[in-house]
């Protein structure tokens, strides 16, 4: 989705919330690095010191999953997923609309 | 030590001017210390939200079960710059507005989780829920629960000072800041121009 979007358009950003749960980072950024190796994703992984009580109190959210923010700082969508995910994404990236013009070229 | 003594003519007009001013609005000035204060009736109601995790029952229960509808048995609403907010609040037998627990998190949080309408459109999500110890984001303005009254009749709010807080789709991200674990410092403006999908993870 990244690559479709590109990066100059599109950045994921990981919120980490190990810190709080684990007495030290090496008990979870080795793991978390393999994971993210794993995916082949070269995301910044930012760290929540405070696990959730730091996405709560920021963004009013506990629990996993994700915030769309549009490219002048609007949030355009919380927990989305899946196809719908994508189609949002096209939307505020542009994608869709330039696949379309060029197709109409 | 005489005392003065008063004529009643002029007791009876001073009473007069007051009741003059009192009719007109110019009696007290407003208290500062309480003219900013929002006070929301609520009534008796009968909606759903879907539930948010509040325990570790609760997060076993959504294993099984799926998600959890949250009860909700008060509401109110509140009109501010031109915008309605309802407010609701869930069955429950108190509705303190601190929390006594170490952590903010839905799983710690033992203050009231407060449903808000924001959009009028009458169906809230798992996202609407607002901790009353937290401030709440009413448009890209904050306010403090001043009180909630003991049998839900009324909850009463105050602006407050704190940073915008909370996301609410079409409105804009509140500021952030975390480290990451190269110790780049990453925020809202350092992103700024692209679209970012901020995800929310753990190793487990």
């Amino acid at each position: 989705m990244q690559q479709r979007a590109g990066t100059d358009k599109l950045a994921v950003v990981l919120i980490d919330v190990d810190p709080e749960y684990y007495p030290s980072p090496d008990d979870y950024l080795p793991k978390a690095k393999t994971i993210l190796e794993k995916h082949k994703v070269d995301w910044p992984n930012a760290l929540a010191a405070k696990g959730f009580n730091d996405t709560m109190r920021a963004f009013n959210v506990s629990g996993y999953g994700n915030i769309v923010v549009d490219a002048v700082g609007i949030v355009r969508g919380v927990n989305v997923h899946g196809p719908a995910l994508e189609d949002l994404v096209a939307e505020i990236t542009h994608t869709k609309k330039n696949k379309k013009r060029a197709g109409a070229q | 030590m005489s005392r003065r003594r008063i004529p009643i003519a002029v007791l009876i007009a001073g009473a007069a001017i007051g009741l003059i001013a009192g009719a007109s609005g110019e009696a007290d000035p407003p208290n500062p210390a309480t003219s900013d204060l929002i006070t929301i009736t609520m009534e008796n109601c009968q909606a759903k939200r879907p539930g948010t995790l509040r325990n570790d029952t609760s997060a076993l229960k959504m294993i099984f079960s799926g998600i959890a509808k949250e009860e909700l048995v008060k509401r109110g609403a509140v009109e501010i710059d031109g915008r309605k907010y309802t407010f609701y609040l869930p069955k429950a037998n108190a509705y303190p507005i601190r929390n006594d627990h170490k952590s903010d998190s839905s799983l710690d949080n033992s203050s009231t989780l407060i449903s808000v309408d924001q959009g009028g459109s009458g169906e809230l999500t798992m996202e609407d829920g607002w901790f009353a110890n937290l401030p709440i984001r009413l448009g890209d303005k904050m306010y403090d629960v001043v009180e909630i009254a003991a049998d839900g009749a009324r909850i009463v709010l105050k602006p407050s000072p704190s940073p915008l807080r909370g996301v609410i789709v079409g409105r804009r991200c509140p500021p952030f800041s975390f480290k990451t674990n190269d110790g780049k410092q990453i925020t809202l403006e350092s992103l700024s121009g692209k679209a970012v999908i901020l995800d929310i993870w753990s190793i487990t």
